[in-house]
Protein backbone atom coordinates (compact mmCIF):
# COMPACT_ATOMS: atom_id res chain seq x y z
CA UNK A 1 0.00 0.00 0.00
CA UNK A 2 1.26 3.91 -0.63
CA UNK A 3 2.75 4.99 2.38
CA UNK A 4 1.26 8.50 1.12
CA UNK A 5 -2.35 7.06 2.14
CA UNK A 6 -4.82 9.52 4.09
CA UNK A 7 -2.05 12.06 4.35
CA UNK A 8 -3.43 14.54 1.78
CA UNK A 9 -6.81 15.72 1.46
CA UNK A 10 -8.97 18.11 -1.42
CA UNK A 11 -10.61 20.76 0.73
CA UNK A 12 -12.20 22.69 -1.85
CA UNK A 13 -14.10 22.84 -5.29
CA UNK A 14 -14.55 25.81 -7.28
CA UNK A 15 -16.43 26.14 -10.91
CA UNK A 16 -16.91 28.57 -13.24
CA UNK A 17 -19.86 29.26 -15.07
CA UNK A 18 -19.88 26.49 -18.03
CA UNK A 19 -21.48 27.06 -21.19
CA UNK A 20 -20.91 27.15 -24.92
CA UNK A 21 -21.25 31.23 -25.50
CA UNK A 22 -19.47 32.44 -22.69
CA UNK A 23 -19.45 36.55 -22.06
CA UNK A 24 -15.37 36.33 -21.16
CA UNK A 25 -12.25 34.88 -22.10
CA UNK A 26 -11.29 31.80 -21.09
CA UNK A 27 -8.78 33.19 -18.33
CA UNK A 28 -11.24 34.95 -16.21
CA UNK A 29 -13.80 31.81 -16.43
CA UNK A 30 -10.26 30.08 -14.51
CA UNK A 31 -9.61 33.32 -12.13
CA UNK A 32 -13.61 32.55 -11.52
CA UNK A 33 -13.47 29.14 -10.51
CA UNK A 34 -10.06 29.47 -8.55
CA UNK A 35 -11.53 32.07 -6.56
CA UNK A 36 -14.54 30.06 -5.93
CA UNK A 37 -12.50 26.77 -4.57
CA UNK A 38 -10.44 29.23 -2.59
CA UNK A 39 -13.21 30.47 -0.83
CA UNK A 40 -15.02 27.17 -0.75
CA UNK A 41 -12.08 26.13 1.66
CA UNK A 42 -12.31 29.36 3.67
CA UNK A 43 -8.71 30.63 2.59
CA UNK A 44 -7.50 33.70 1.20
CA UNK A 45 -5.56 33.78 -2.30
CA UNK A 46 -2.47 35.12 -0.36
CA UNK A 47 -2.21 31.50 1.54
CA UNK A 48 -1.95 29.53 -1.75
CA UNK A 49 1.53 28.86 -2.19
CA UNK A 50 1.63 25.93 -4.61
CA UNK A 51 -0.37 25.76 -8.44
CA UNK A 52 -0.80 22.75 -10.79
CA UNK A 53 -2.38 22.69 -13.98
CA UNK A 54 -2.69 20.49 -17.36
CA UNK A 55 -3.49 23.06 -19.87
CA UNK A 56 -3.41 21.26 -23.18
CA UNK A 57 -6.27 22.31 -25.80
CA UNK A 58 -8.79 19.36 -26.25
CA UNK A 59 -7.23 18.85 -30.08
CA UNK A 60 -4.01 19.03 -31.57
CA UNK A 61 -4.10 22.70 -33.39
CA UNK A 62 -7.05 24.06 -31.45
CA UNK A 63 -4.42 27.29 -30.61
CA UNK A 64 -2.64 27.76 -27.35
CA UNK A 65 -2.79 31.48 -26.55
CA UNK A 66 -2.69 32.33 -22.83
CA UNK A 67 -6.16 33.19 -21.57
CA UNK A 68 -8.06 32.67 -24.23
CA UNK A 69 -7.76 29.01 -25.60
CA UNK A 70 -5.38 27.93 -22.42
CA UNK A 71 -4.67 28.85 -18.81
CA UNK A 72 -0.93 28.24 -17.74
CA UNK A 73 0.42 28.39 -14.17
CA UNK A 74 2.44 31.49 -15.49
CA UNK A 75 -1.17 33.29 -16.60
CA UNK A 76 -2.83 32.26 -12.78
CA UNK A 77 0.74 33.70 -11.11
CA UNK A 78 0.07 36.99 -12.79
CA UNK A 79 -4.12 37.59 -12.18
CA UNK A 80 -4.11 36.19 -8.80
CA UNK A 81 -3.03 37.39 -6.04
CA UNK A 82 -1.00 34.50 -4.77
CA UNK A 83 1.05 34.36 -1.51
CA UNK A 84 4.01 36.69 -2.09
CA UNK A 85 6.41 33.87 -1.61
CA UNK A 86 4.71 31.45 -4.09
CA UNK A 87 6.61 28.04 -3.30
CA UNK A 88 5.37 25.32 -5.74
CA UNK A 89 4.20 24.89 -9.21
CA UNK A 90 4.00 22.03 -11.68
CA UNK A 91 2.78 22.21 -15.09
CA UNK A 92 1.83 18.85 -16.71
CA UNK A 93 1.64 17.34 -20.66
CA UNK A 94 0.65 13.97 -20.14
CA UNK A 95 -1.70 12.36 -18.13
CA UNK A 96 -4.68 14.66 -17.65
CA UNK A 97 -5.96 16.50 -15.03
CA UNK A 98 -5.29 13.48 -11.95
CA UNK A 99 -1.41 13.97 -13.26
CA UNK A 100 -1.19 17.16 -11.81
CA UNK A 101 -3.05 16.71 -8.48
CA UNK A 102 -0.52 13.81 -7.85
CA UNK A 103 1.77 15.74 -7.98
CA UNK A 104 0.40 18.71 -5.78
CA UNK A 105 0.02 15.56 -3.27
CA UNK A 106 3.45 14.23 -3.66
CA UNK A 107 4.90 17.72 -2.94
CA UNK A 108 2.52 18.35 0.01
CA UNK A 109 3.82 15.40 1.22
CA UNK A 110 7.29 16.43 0.49
CA UNK A 111 6.51 19.22 2.51
CA UNK A 112 7.24 21.91 -0.71
CA UNK A 113 4.19 23.84 -0.06
CA UNK A 114 0.82 24.11 2.15
CA UNK A 115 -2.16 25.12 0.04
CA UNK A 116 -1.86 23.84 -3.83
CA UNK A 117 -4.93 25.06 -6.25
CA UNK A 118 -4.96 23.07 -9.31
CA UNK A 119 -7.29 24.17 -12.17
CA UNK A 120 -8.27 22.94 -15.57
CA UNK A 121 -9.55 25.61 -17.94
CA UNK A 122 -10.95 24.13 -21.47
CA UNK A 123 -12.22 26.00 -24.54
CA UNK A 124 -14.62 24.90 -26.71
CA UNK A 125 -12.20 26.05 -30.05
CA UNK A 126 -13.66 25.80 -33.47
CA UNK A 127 -11.37 24.13 -36.41
CA UNK A 128 -9.40 26.12 -38.06
CA UNK A 129 -7.74 26.65 -41.11
CA UNK A 130 -7.16 22.94 -42.72
CA UNK A 131 -7.13 21.90 -39.31
CA UNK A 132 -10.20 19.92 -38.30
CA UNK A 133 -10.44 18.14 -35.49
CA UNK A 134 -7.83 15.49 -36.43
CA UNK A 135 -5.35 16.86 -38.64
CA UNK A 136 -3.53 19.12 -36.58
CA UNK A 137 -3.38 21.95 -38.58
CA UNK A 138 -0.56 21.14 -40.91
CA UNK A 139 -0.90 21.05 -44.68
CA UNK A 140 1.00 18.14 -45.00
CA UNK A 141 0.68 14.59 -42.70
CA UNK A 142 3.72 13.05 -41.16
CA UNK A 143 4.30 11.01 -38.45
CA UNK A 144 1.94 8.29 -37.39
CA UNK A 145 -0.57 10.42 -38.95
CA UNK A 146 0.53 9.87 -42.95
CA UNK A 147 -1.16 6.45 -41.92
CA UNK A 148 -4.15 8.59 -41.43
CA UNK A 149 -4.78 11.80 -42.71
CA UNK A 150 -4.47 10.47 -45.79
CA UNK A 151 -7.57 7.99 -45.41
CA UNK A 152 -9.50 11.00 -43.77
CA UNK A 153 -9.03 8.58 -40.39
CA UNK A 154 -7.13 10.74 -38.05
CA UNK A 155 -10.24 12.39 -35.64
CA UNK A 156 -10.52 10.69 -32.46
CA UNK A 157 -14.21 9.96 -32.73
CA UNK A 158 -13.57 7.73 -35.42
CA UNK A 159 -10.96 5.79 -32.89
CA UNK A 160 -13.52 4.78 -30.58
CA UNK A 161 -15.95 4.06 -33.41
CA UNK A 162 -13.97 1.64 -34.55
CA UNK A 163 -12.56 0.14 -30.92
CA UNK A 164 -16.49 0.16 -30.12
CA UNK A 165 -17.54 -1.73 -33.42
CA UNK A 166 -14.98 -4.58 -32.02
CA UNK A 167 -16.11 -4.45 -28.68
CA UNK A 168 -20.11 -4.45 -30.27
CA UNK A 169 -18.66 -7.87 -32.34
CA UNK A 170 -16.90 -9.49 -29.80
CA UNK A 171 -19.11 -9.00 -26.98
CA UNK A 172 -23.00 -8.96 -29.03
CA UNK A 173 -23.15 -5.54 -27.26
CA UNK A 174 -25.43 -3.21 -29.22
CA UNK A 175 -26.08 0.27 -28.83
CA UNK A 176 -28.76 -0.38 -25.88
CA UNK A 177 -25.59 -0.17 -23.70
CA UNK A 178 -25.03 3.03 -25.08
CA UNK A 179 -28.14 4.55 -24.59
CA UNK A 180 -28.46 3.11 -20.75
CA UNK A 181 -25.24 5.22 -20.18
CA UNK A 182 -26.28 8.24 -21.77
CA UNK A 183 -29.43 8.32 -20.22
CA UNK A 184 -27.85 7.54 -16.55
CA UNK A 185 -25.71 10.13 -17.42
CA UNK A 186 -28.53 12.26 -18.47
CA UNK A 187 -30.90 11.93 -15.34
CA UNK A 188 -27.68 12.17 -13.01
CA UNK A 189 -26.94 15.88 -14.65
CA UNK A 190 -30.83 16.68 -14.10
CA UNK A 191 -29.95 16.63 -10.39
CA UNK A 192 -26.68 18.67 -10.67
CA UNK A 193 -27.23 22.98 -11.27
CA UNK A 194 -23.98 23.25 -13.05
CA UNK A 195 -24.45 20.49 -15.78
CA UNK A 196 -24.83 22.09 -19.01
CA UNK A 197 -27.91 19.63 -19.53
CA UNK A 198 -29.71 20.31 -16.23
CA UNK A 199 -32.78 21.17 -17.90
CA UNK A 200 -32.77 18.84 -20.59
CA UNK A 201 -34.24 15.42 -20.05
CA UNK A 202 -32.99 12.40 -22.40
CA UNK A 203 -35.24 9.82 -23.52
CA UNK A 204 -34.50 6.07 -25.11
CA UNK A 205 -36.00 7.92 -28.31
CA UNK A 206 -33.92 11.25 -27.92
CA UNK A 207 -30.89 9.25 -27.89
CA UNK A 208 -32.11 6.35 -31.26
CA UNK A 209 -32.89 9.90 -32.86
CA UNK A 210 -29.38 12.06 -32.44
CA UNK A 211 -27.23 12.10 -35.71
CA UNK A 212 -24.80 9.88 -36.60
CA UNK A 213 -21.05 11.42 -35.76
CA UNK A 214 -19.17 8.03 -36.69
CA UNK A 215 -20.84 5.41 -36.72
CA UNK A 216 -22.00 3.61 -34.62
CA UNK A 217 -21.23 6.56 -32.24
CA UNK A 218 -24.19 8.98 -32.92
CA UNK A 219 -24.27 12.79 -30.92
CA UNK A 220 -25.08 11.73 -27.97
CA UNK A 221 -21.96 9.62 -27.60
CA UNK A 222 -19.94 12.14 -27.23
CA UNK A 223 -19.03 14.91 -24.37
CA UNK A 224 -20.49 18.31 -24.62
CA UNK A 225 -17.73 20.81 -25.62
CA UNK A 226 -17.90 24.07 -23.19
CA UNK A 227 -15.88 26.69 -22.29
CA UNK A 228 -15.49 26.45 -18.45
CA UNK A 229 -13.31 26.12 -15.70
CA UNK A 230 -13.45 24.05 -12.49
CA UNK A 231 -10.55 23.82 -9.62
CA UNK A 232 -9.71 22.14 -6.39
CA UNK A 233 -7.57 23.03 -3.41
CA UNK A 234 -5.32 20.29 -1.94
CA UNK A 235 -3.74 20.57 1.40
CA UNK A 236 -2.41 18.01 3.85
CA UNK A 237 -4.79 16.30 5.87
CA UNK A 238 -3.94 17.86 8.80
CA UNK A 239 -4.36 21.21 7.86
CA UNK A 240 -7.38 20.44 5.82
CA UNK A 241 -9.34 19.38 9.54
CA UNK A 242 -8.94 23.04 10.32
CA UNK A 243 -10.53 24.48 6.84
CA UNK A 244 -14.78 25.22 6.21
CA UNK A 245 -15.14 21.64 4.75
CA UNK A 246 -14.74 17.70 5.49
CA UNK A 247 -11.51 17.06 4.32
CA UNK A 248 -12.11 14.27 0.93
CA UNK A 249 -8.83 12.49 2.16
CA UNK A 250 -6.30 11.41 -1.11
CA UNK A 251 -6.01 7.52 -0.34
CA UNK A 252 -4.64 6.33 -3.25
CA UNK A 253 -3.43 7.06 -7.39
CA UNK A 254 -2.43 5.88 -10.62
CA UNK A 255 -1.28 6.75 -14.20
CA UNK A 256 -1.59 5.04 -17.17
CA UNK A 257 2.05 3.74 -18.38
CA UNK A 258 1.16 0.79 -20.92
CA UNK A 259 2.89 0.44 -24.05
CA UNK A 260 1.25 0.53 -27.25
CA UNK A 261 0.31 -2.56 -29.69
CA UNK A 262 0.69 -0.32 -33.04
CA UNK A 263 1.32 2.75 -33.64
CA UNK A 264 -1.16 4.01 -35.89
CA UNK A 265 -4.68 3.02 -34.41
CA UNK A 266 -5.57 1.84 -30.90
CA UNK A 267 -7.14 -1.46 -30.96
CA UNK A 268 -9.81 -2.45 -28.49
CA UNK A 269 -6.90 -4.65 -26.99
CA UNK A 270 -5.14 -1.47 -26.04
CA UNK A 271 -8.15 0.29 -24.66
CA UNK A 272 -8.34 -2.58 -22.30
CA UNK A 273 -4.78 -3.43 -21.27
CA UNK A 274 -4.03 0.83 -21.09
CA UNK A 275 -7.06 1.14 -18.38
CA UNK A 276 -5.86 -2.73 -16.50
CA UNK A 277 -2.42 -0.40 -16.12
CA UNK A 278 -4.28 2.65 -14.41
CA UNK A 279 -6.88 0.72 -12.39
CA UNK A 280 -4.52 -2.04 -10.99
CA UNK A 281 -1.74 0.73 -9.70
CA UNK A 282 -4.77 2.49 -8.51
CA UNK A 283 -6.29 -0.56 -6.08
CA UNK A 284 -2.67 -1.43 -5.39
CA UNK A 285 -1.97 2.12 -3.96
CA UNK A 286 -5.22 2.57 -1.83
CA UNK A 287 -5.11 -0.67 -0.56
CA UNK A 288 -8.92 -0.70 -1.81
CA UNK A 289 -10.78 -2.74 -4.50
CA UNK A 290 -13.56 -2.36 -6.94
CA UNK A 291 -16.43 -3.86 -3.98
CA UNK A 292 -15.32 -0.98 -2.15
CA UNK A 293 -16.32 2.05 -3.66
CA UNK A 294 -19.65 3.73 -3.59
CA UNK A 295 -19.42 5.38 -6.43
CA UNK A 296 -17.83 5.15 -10.02
CA UNK A 297 -16.56 8.39 -11.92
CA UNK A 298 -15.32 7.39 -15.13
CA UNK A 299 -14.03 9.07 -17.81
CA UNK A 300 -16.66 9.66 -20.68
CA UNK A 301 -15.78 12.21 -22.96
CA UNK A 302 -16.46 8.99 -25.61
CA UNK A 303 -19.71 7.36 -24.12
CA UNK A 304 -17.84 3.52 -24.46
CA UNK A 305 -15.09 4.56 -22.61
CA UNK A 306 -17.02 4.27 -19.62
CA UNK A 307 -17.93 1.22 -20.24
CA UNK A 308 -14.58 0.00 -20.65
CA UNK A 309 -13.50 1.38 -17.46
CA UNK A 310 -16.22 -0.54 -15.87
CA UNK A 311 -14.38 -3.54 -17.12
CA UNK A 312 -10.75 -2.96 -16.82
CA UNK A 313 -11.13 -1.64 -13.42
CA UNK A 314 -13.12 -4.63 -12.28
CA UNK A 315 -16.53 -3.78 -11.44
CA UNK A 316 -18.07 -6.54 -13.77
CA UNK A 317 -16.18 -9.59 -15.99
CA UNK A 318 -14.38 -8.11 -19.31
CA UNK A 319 -17.26 -8.43 -21.87
CA UNK A 320 -19.73 -8.15 -19.50
CA UNK A 321 -20.11 -4.09 -19.28
CA UNK A 322 -23.34 -4.32 -21.74
CA UNK A 323 -25.75 -6.21 -19.62
CA UNK A 324 -24.07 -4.48 -16.40
CA UNK A 325 -24.96 -1.35 -17.16
CA UNK A 326 -28.15 -1.95 -18.92
CA UNK A 327 -29.22 -3.47 -15.72
CA UNK A 328 -29.79 -0.93 -13.78
CA UNK A 329 -26.98 -1.62 -11.24
CA UNK A 330 -25.60 2.25 -12.50
CA UNK A 331 -27.97 4.43 -11.62
CA UNK A 332 -28.01 6.51 -8.57
CA UNK A 333 -29.92 3.90 -6.15
CA UNK A 334 -28.21 0.96 -7.79
CA UNK A 335 -25.32 -0.83 -6.21
CA UNK A 336 -22.75 0.88 -8.26
CA UNK A 337 -23.77 4.41 -9.29
CA UNK A 338 -21.66 5.89 -12.25
CA UNK A 339 -20.88 9.48 -13.37
CA UNK A 340 -23.64 10.57 -10.59
CA UNK A 341 -23.23 14.66 -11.65
CA UNK A 342 -23.55 13.41 -15.28
CA UNK A 343 -20.14 13.33 -16.66
CA UNK A 344 -18.84 14.88 -19.07
CA UNK A 345 -21.72 14.00 -21.16
CA UNK A 346 -23.98 15.85 -19.71
CA UNK A 347 -22.27 18.52 -17.48
CA UNK A 348 -19.89 19.19 -19.81
CA UNK A 349 -16.26 18.74 -21.52
CA UNK A 350 -13.92 19.41 -18.52
CA UNK A 351 -12.08 16.53 -18.79
CA UNK A 352 -12.38 14.71 -15.64
CA UNK A 353 -12.31 17.81 -13.45
CA UNK A 354 -16.11 17.37 -12.55
CA UNK A 355 -15.24 13.69 -12.28
CA UNK A 356 -12.59 14.29 -9.33
CA UNK A 357 -14.91 16.97 -7.86
CA UNK A 358 -17.86 14.77 -7.90
CA UNK A 359 -15.83 12.25 -6.07
CA UNK A 360 -15.16 14.79 -3.48
CA UNK A 361 -18.66 16.14 -3.49
CA UNK A 362 -20.02 12.16 -2.65
CA UNK A 363 -17.54 11.70 0.25
CA UNK A 364 -17.84 14.96 1.91
CA UNK A 365 -21.82 14.55 1.94
CA UNK A 366 -21.75 17.60 0.05
CA UNK A 367 -23.38 16.18 -3.19
CA UNK A 368 -26.93 17.53 -2.93
CA UNK A 369 -29.84 15.96 -4.54
CA UNK A 370 -27.39 13.46 -5.99
CA UNK A 371 -26.13 12.61 -2.35
CA UNK A 372 -25.45 8.92 -1.96
CA UNK A 373 -26.17 7.68 1.69
CA UNK A 374 -22.81 6.83 3.46
CA UNK A 375 -20.05 7.01 0.57
CA UNK A 376 -17.11 6.38 2.05
CA UNK A 377 -14.90 6.13 -1.18
CA UNK A 378 -15.27 6.72 -4.47
CA UNK A 379 -12.88 6.51 -7.27
CA UNK A 380 -12.29 9.38 -9.75
CA UNK A 381 -10.33 7.98 -13.33
CA UNK A 382 -9.04 10.44 -16.10
CA UNK A 383 -8.93 9.92 -19.69
CA UNK A 384 -10.38 7.47 -22.43
CA UNK A 385 -8.89 4.19 -21.20
CA UNK A 386 -5.95 4.03 -24.42
CA UNK A 387 -4.46 7.79 -23.23
CA UNK A 388 -2.24 8.61 -21.18
CA UNK A 389 -4.75 9.21 -18.10
CA UNK A 390 -4.82 8.80 -14.44
CA UNK A 391 -6.79 8.73 -11.37
CA UNK A 392 -7.40 9.09 -7.80
CA UNK A 393 -9.75 7.76 -5.11
CA UNK A 394 -11.02 10.00 -2.47
CA UNK A 395 -12.11 8.62 0.88
CA UNK A 396 -14.46 10.12 4.01
CA UNK A 397 -11.63 8.54 6.63
CA UNK A 398 -7.85 9.03 6.28
CA UNK B 1 13.82 -4.73 -40.10
CA UNK B 2 13.06 -4.08 -43.47
CA UNK B 3 9.86 -3.96 -46.15
CA UNK B 4 8.46 -6.58 -47.19
CA UNK B 5 5.71 -7.07 -50.14
CA UNK B 6 2.39 -8.08 -49.46
CA UNK B 7 -0.61 -9.50 -51.44
CA UNK B 8 -3.01 -6.81 -50.25
CA UNK B 9 -5.72 -9.17 -49.09
CA UNK B 10 -6.91 -8.86 -45.60
CA UNK B 11 -10.53 -8.59 -44.25
CA UNK B 12 -12.37 -6.00 -42.22
CA UNK B 13 -10.75 -6.03 -38.62
CA UNK B 14 -13.51 -2.92 -38.04
CA UNK B 15 -15.02 -0.04 -39.26
CA UNK B 16 -16.67 2.85 -39.19
CA UNK B 17 -19.20 5.59 -41.51
CA UNK B 18 -17.74 8.58 -40.90
CA UNK B 19 -20.61 11.63 -41.42
CA UNK B 20 -18.73 14.77 -39.46
CA UNK B 21 -17.45 17.19 -42.15
CA UNK B 22 -14.55 18.35 -39.92
CA UNK B 23 -11.81 16.14 -41.21
CA UNK B 24 -9.54 17.79 -43.57
CA UNK B 25 -9.34 17.14 -46.57
CA UNK B 26 -12.68 15.22 -46.68
CA UNK B 27 -15.35 17.58 -45.72
CA UNK B 28 -16.95 17.19 -48.72
CA UNK B 29 -16.63 13.09 -48.91
CA UNK B 30 -19.46 12.90 -45.45
CA UNK B 31 -20.20 10.23 -45.06
CA UNK B 32 -16.98 7.83 -45.97
CA UNK B 33 -16.18 4.75 -44.85
CA UNK B 34 -13.32 4.43 -42.49
CA UNK B 35 -11.68 0.58 -42.35
CA UNK B 36 -9.01 -1.63 -40.40
CA UNK B 37 -7.50 -3.95 -42.84
CA UNK B 38 -6.39 -7.33 -41.09
CA UNK B 39 -3.66 -8.27 -44.16
CA UNK B 40 -3.73 -11.90 -45.10
CA UNK B 41 0.10 -12.10 -44.04
CA UNK B 42 -0.08 -11.88 -40.89
CA UNK B 43 -2.11 -11.72 -37.69
CA UNK B 44 -2.61 -8.66 -36.13
CA UNK B 45 -0.72 -6.97 -38.95
CA UNK B 46 -3.29 -3.82 -39.49
CA UNK B 47 -3.66 -0.75 -41.43
CA UNK B 48 -5.85 2.33 -41.88
CA UNK B 49 -7.57 2.41 -45.31
CA UNK B 50 -11.52 2.89 -46.73
CA UNK B 51 -13.96 1.75 -48.48
CA UNK B 52 -16.14 2.98 -51.42
CA UNK B 53 -19.01 4.63 -49.44
CA UNK B 54 -21.66 2.43 -52.59
CA UNK B 55 -20.05 -0.55 -50.17
CA UNK B 56 -21.19 0.65 -47.04
CA UNK B 57 -24.56 -1.62 -46.61
CA UNK B 58 -22.09 -4.43 -47.82
CA UNK B 59 -18.92 -3.79 -45.00
CA UNK B 60 -18.88 -5.64 -42.02
CA UNK B 61 -16.20 -7.27 -39.76
CA UNK B 62 -14.49 -10.03 -41.22
CA UNK B 63 -15.34 -9.20 -44.96
CA UNK B 64 -12.49 -10.17 -47.48
CA UNK B 65 -11.10 -7.85 -48.77
CA UNK B 66 -8.32 -6.65 -51.96
CA UNK B 67 -6.50 -3.60 -52.55
CA UNK B 68 -7.00 -1.03 -55.38
CA UNK B 69 -4.75 2.03 -55.44
CA UNK B 70 -6.19 5.55 -56.16
CA UNK B 71 -4.57 8.31 -58.25
CA UNK B 72 -5.89 11.72 -56.39
CA UNK B 73 -3.57 13.70 -58.01
CA UNK B 74 -0.53 15.88 -57.40
CA UNK B 75 2.11 12.92 -57.02
CA UNK B 76 -0.53 11.52 -54.23
CA UNK B 77 -1.33 7.74 -55.22
CA UNK B 78 -2.96 5.80 -52.31
CA UNK B 79 -4.08 2.57 -51.20
CA UNK B 80 -7.99 1.63 -51.31
CA UNK B 81 -9.84 -1.42 -50.41
CA UNK B 82 -12.77 -2.92 -52.13
CA UNK B 83 -15.13 -6.01 -50.76
CA UNK B 84 -14.70 -9.17 -53.25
Amino acid sequence: MWQGKGKTAIAGIGYSEISRRPQKPLGLLAVDACRAAILDAALSPEQIDGLATYPESPFAGAGNRDGEDVVTVAWMMNHLALAPDLRWYAQIETGMIASPIIEAVNALIAGACEYVLVWRALHRPRPRGMGGSGSGGAPRASGDAQFLAPYGGSSIVQTHALAWQRYAHRYGATREALAALAINSRRNANLNPRAFFFKEPMTRDDYFNSRWIAEPLCLFDCDVPVDGCVALILTTAERARDLANPPAYIAGYGQNTARRRTLLYYTLDDYMAHGASLANKLWASAGLGPQEMDAAELYDGFNPSTLYWIEAAGFCPVGEGASFVQSGRIALEGELPVNTFGGSLSEGRMHGMGHIAEAVRQVTGRAEQRQISGARAVCAIDGSPMLRGSGIIVTRDP
Amino acid sequence: MSFVPVSGRGTVYTFTVMHQRDVAGFEDEAPFVNIVVELVEQSQLLMVSNLPIAERSKVKIGATVEVYFEDRGEGLVIPQFRII
